[in-house]
């Protein structure tokens, strides 16, 4: 197959492969790719397509990946088949569902263990929002307890696919793996699209190069786009000359030009990440096309903390290292914000509390910086007395009680499939963070999908560890964001040795305020250890205390022991005494330990 | 002429402590007499060093492991090599450490004979429960039994080592303890309460829920009543655990929390010589072999930085309850002390920790009692 010149679109198929997490998406991508000699099993590093050590760890995908794969097919025709990898995580539905528009059919890998999942449904639904050929594949059938079977009667019931239409597979051993790729050949349609016509393509990706610009990946729809050409984001409008485009082998490899129904990159000494917009369409700017592709939106951040520098000298790197993140992922946000408590630092955006937490951890790991991050916050929409409506994502911003009218929070329809055992106790959780139950429908005889609406804000606090340990793992949840509603919220405040430390302050429901008062002081009181003097713990809404606890004085710590000529270890066992509070935040005159700030996420 | 201190370390008990983490290890006949050849030859090449028109030494304290648990012969041949080898100077302080299970007439006489005029026994305590509890070989009568028999012998300066807050020992227990202790009149007493070291058999045993350490109120209330009750019977409470009749300060100790230099021969010993600090390996066997092929069993050095070595001054001089001196302190770092802490100095006054008066900066009873606190503002 040549390199230079584009494939015609009969011989072109774009798949995804969609899954629940741990249901061996990566697995698959890799085998596919070893099937195909697209890569040498020696070339590849297990898992190829998740390439960020953190992917590799968590077992997740954070950005989506591609690879064309070469593929003689029993016909005797060479096909490229393009894979895209998508995200696989309930933050990224957006980037998964430009992900699933770029292609015209999609590999749904269920484990022939566990059965459908939550995260199955989720991205099935999405892809069928696309109108993608599905081709159900049953993972890890190898496994002794594999029940083919069984996965493939709920296909039936809960999906409405032809079982037999599923391909019985290990991609761990090889199974079925020919059998996958003439599947994607024969049951999913070649692209469609208008050769002659302006150029439109769909931006699914983009990432930073240090030497070429940003780096965008697009799937060609109508036209064909070339080193060259002038094109334009419909929806930023930027305007850029393309310097290079080129197909994933997975790695980067300039081509002449891409045409329509491939996939595939362009460079263009692109600065920012922001002019390109996953979901927007490139079009060439000397010939532009009039309408743009459907779907685009802009993303915007979800959840919200504040992140500061354990060292305050720290800030400037910790702004750079922010900014470098940015060029990578335009979805991230940052400003700066002042904490009377933690100094300066940055509020911060993401789509949700994985993409919350993948950050943190880059931060520290990949710039080696120590970070206290407060517990996280969604958009809070405050209604004052004036009728002037303004947004919030820091509860410190909170107006005065007297001039605010109403408060509202933003509501998702979330989705849990569990075994019914465990159904009266995830009802018990959704019940107590003032979920409101929409629907229990049974999926075999043994699982059941719950459908509840619940506050997003209740979603951040703990409520994915407490849906796993009440459920023994055995629970799966998605959610999607459903809109605004007024609830009757209140600003809870902390204060510790009589002084309000803002960045421990949050909005709770009214109802739930005395109990998440109480709890969060008694939990300050296990962590902030003792002081040379008796600390205060008060919780207050307004002026009112609704809970109070005392950290008693620490009275003894002397270390008698003499240790003889040894003063080294004496000196070292204070240092070490000493290293601890260096990792504390002073605030007033008492140290605070890290964890406290995120005590919140601790309580029931 | 220099003033150089030197610790001998015996790494021999008869059997280890519970509660001891430090560097001993059970008696063997072979072994120690192989040890004693690496000590007697590690002697000697110090006392190369030590020219007696340069150097004296005024303090040399045996101690372990349990010293008194070599034989009367090795007892007495190490310390004639120190006679012969190390500049001593004519009043130096000599002590040794002695088990109360572990000594006889003959030799208490040797070590008198060998110029010993300080013994230090480790007691413990006067309950034979807790005795048992803590591993010790002796009983209370034993440690009576050796203590008279010391006093007849004519040794004048003893000091007695005492462990407090035990599992469940009450106040009154102490107490009681405190004035027989007394009773006994002897020169000097070191009181320390029971601390749970690392790997130690008594650790294990905590964290297998075995028992259960003393709160710290009433931890506290020991270390109160011991000040109050020996300062009411004539000690003086100079160090934060140690308490002397007037003048029998222990000098060698003295050295240590005034920071000045001292070497430590024998396996693990730490020495404290020309602005470094240096350690022999901790290994019976290794540092036999060393010594044998005439190299230096010291295992790892660090040379104190002058930043260093006056935390190291600070962190050491204020267990002293008489501090340390300002004059002092400007003299040996040719800086001014409340210059060079002048923050430490101004948080900890304000949170009444330390008092300065007479030239002179030193604990609170309130920094007595969080002296780590205290210490930690002087180091890195």
């Amino acid at each position: 197959m040549s390199l230079k010149g584009s494939v015609s679109p009969e011989r072109i198929r774009n798949f995804s492969i969609i899954a629940h997490i741990d249901h061996g998406k990566s697995t698959l991508a890799d085998r596919l790719l070893e099937q195909t000699g697209a890569l040498t099993a020696r070339e590849m590093d297990e898992q190829v397509l998740d390439n960020m050590d953190l992917e590799r760890e968590r077992g997740i995908t954070i950005k989506a990946q591609s690879a064309r794969l070469p593929y003689k097919a029993k016909d005797g025709t060479e096909y490229a088949l393009n894979l895209i990898d998508t995200p696989g995580h309930v933050d990224f539905t957006y980037e998964v569902s430009r992900s699933l528009a770029a292609c015209e059919g999609a590999l749904l890998v269920v484990d022939a263990s566990q059965g459908i999942e939550a995260q199955t449904l989720a991205n099935l639904y999405l892809a069928l929002e696309h109108n993608l050929e599905i081709i159900p594949v049953i993972n890890k059938i190898d496994l002794p307890s594999a029940e083919p079977e069984r996965v493939k009667k709920e296909l039936e019931d809960v999906i409405g696919l032809d079982g037999d239409d599923a391909i019985l597979a290990s991609a761990k051993t090889g199974i079925g793996i020919e059998e996958i790729l003439e599947a994607i050949v024969q049951r999913i349609p070649s692209p469609q699209g208008e050769k002659e016509a302006p150029l439109r393509a769909l931006i699914y990706d983009s990432h930073f190069d240090p030497y070429k610009g940003v780096i965008v990946y697009l799937r060609i729809i109508d036209g064909s786009i070339k080193p060259g050409m002038t094109v334009r984001m419909m929806a930023t409008e930027a305007e850029v000359e393309v310097t290079e485009v080129g197909i994933f082998r997975p790695t980067m490899t300039p081509v002449d030009r891409l045409g329509v129904g491939e996939v595939g990159y362009f460079a263009a000494s692109i600065k920012n990440v922001g002019d390109t917009q996953v979901g927007d369409t490139v079009t060439d700017a000397d010939n532009p096309a009039l309408i743009p592709l459907s779907g685009y939106r802009q993303v915007t951040p979800m959840v919200f903390c504040g992140l500061y520098p354990i060292d305050s000298n720290e800030y400037d790197a910790l702004r750079d290292a922010l900014a470098k993140l940015k060029l990578n992922d335009a979805s991230l946000t940052y400003e700066p914000e002042t904490s009377a408590a933690l100094g300066f630092g940055f509020r911060c955006g993401f789509l949700g509390l994985l993409h919350m937490d993948v950050m943190q951890e880059r931060l520290e790991r990949e710039y080696n910086l120590s970070l206290l991050a407060t517990a996280p916050s969604v958009i809070y929409r405050v209604i004052k007395t004036n009728k002037e409506m303004i947004e919030i994502d820091n509860p410190a911003d909170l107006p005065p009680t007297t001039e605010i009218q109403a408060i509202q929070e933003p509501f998702v329809k979330a989705t849990i499939i569990v075994p019914n055992t465990y159904v009266g106790t995830l009802m018990d959780l959704c019940q107590d963070r003032r979920g409101i139950f929409k629907n229990m429908e049974y999926l075999d005889e043994n699982r059941v999908m719950l459908t509840y609406h619940l506050p997003l804000g209740e979603i951040l606090l703990d409520f994915f560890d407490q849906l796993k340990s009440r459920s023994r793992g055995y629970a799966s949840f998605d959610y999607e964001l459903s809109g605004y509603e007024e609830s009757d919220l209140v600003k809870l405040d902390i204060m510790v040795n009589a002084e309000a430390v803002d960045a421990l302050s949050f909005i709770v429901h009214k109802d739930k305020a005395y109990s998440r008062g109480r709890q969060l002081v008694e939990k300050l009181k296990e962590i902030i250890p003792r002081q040379m003097f008796e600390v205060p713990l008060q919780a207050a809404i307004g002026n009112k205390i609704i809970a109070r606890e005392t950290i008693k004085a620490m009275r003894k710590n002397v270390l008698q022991k003499c240790y003889g000529g040894d003063i080294t270890r004496k000196r070292k066992l204070l240092e070490k005494q000493k290293e601890g509070k260096k990792r504390m935040k002073q605030i007033g005159s008492v140290e605070i330990p890290q964890e406290a700030f995120l005590a919140l996420l601790e309580i029931e | 002429m220099k003033n150089i201190s030197v610790y001998l370390h015996i790494p021999f008990c008869q059997r280890k402590c519970f509660y001891c983490a430090f560097n001993s290890f059970p008696w063997q006949e072979g072994l120690a007499e192989e040890f004693l050849q690496g000590l007697k030859n590690e002697i000697k090449d110090w006392g190369k060093e030590l020219s007696p028109f340069l150097f004296q030494v005024p303090t040399l304290f045996l101690g372990g492991g349990t010293p008194t648990c070599l034989s009367s012969r090795q007892l007495e041949e190490i310390l004639e090599l120190c006679q012969q080898y190390l500049p001593l100077s004519p009043e130096a302080e000599i002590s040794v450490e002695a088990n109360p299970g572990t000594v006889d007439k003959e030799k208490l006489l040797v070590l008198q004979q060998g110029g010993v005029n300080r013994l230090s026994f480790g007691v413990q305590s006067l309950n034979n429960e807790f005795l048992r509890f803590l591993g010790r070989i002796h009983t209370k009568e034993e440690f009576l039994a050796n203590y008279y028999l010391a006093r007849d012998l004519g040794f004048n300066n003893i000091n007695l080592d005492f462990i407090f807050a035990l599992p469940n020992q009450s106040l009154a227990q102490w107490q009681a303890t405190l004035q027989e202790v007394v009773d006994l009149n002897p020169e000097h007493l070191s009181t320390y309460n029971l601390l749970l070291e690392e790997g130690t058999p008594l650790t294990q045993s905590f964290q297998r829920g075995e028992f259960s350490q003393a709160e710290e109120d009433l931890d506290l209330a020991m270390y109160e009543e011991t000040i109050s009750f020996l300062t009411a019977q004539g000690f003086n409470h100079y160090e934060i655990s140690n308490f002397a009749k007037p003048g029998r300060e222990c000098r060698h100790n003295l050295v240590y929390w005034r920071n000045q230099e001292y070497l430590g021969l024998g396996p693990g010993a730490h020495s404290f010589f020309s602005g470094t600090r240096f350690f022999n390996c901790l290994s019976v066997e290794e540092y036999v072999e060393k010594l044998k092929l005439k190299q230096s069993p010291v295992v790892e050095k660090e040379t104190i930085p002058l930043q260093l070595e006056m935390g190291e001054t600070m962190m050491q001089g204020l267990r002293l309850r008489e501090g340390i001196s300002l004059a002092d302190f400007q003299q040996r770092f040719g800086l001014s002390l409340e210059e060079v802490y002048s923050e430490q100095l101004a948080k900890l006054k304000n949170l009444r920790l330390i008092v300065l008066e007479d030239g002179r900066i030193s604990l609170t009873r309130q920094g007595l009692y969080l002296a780590n606190n205290v210490f930690q503002e002087f180091l890195l």
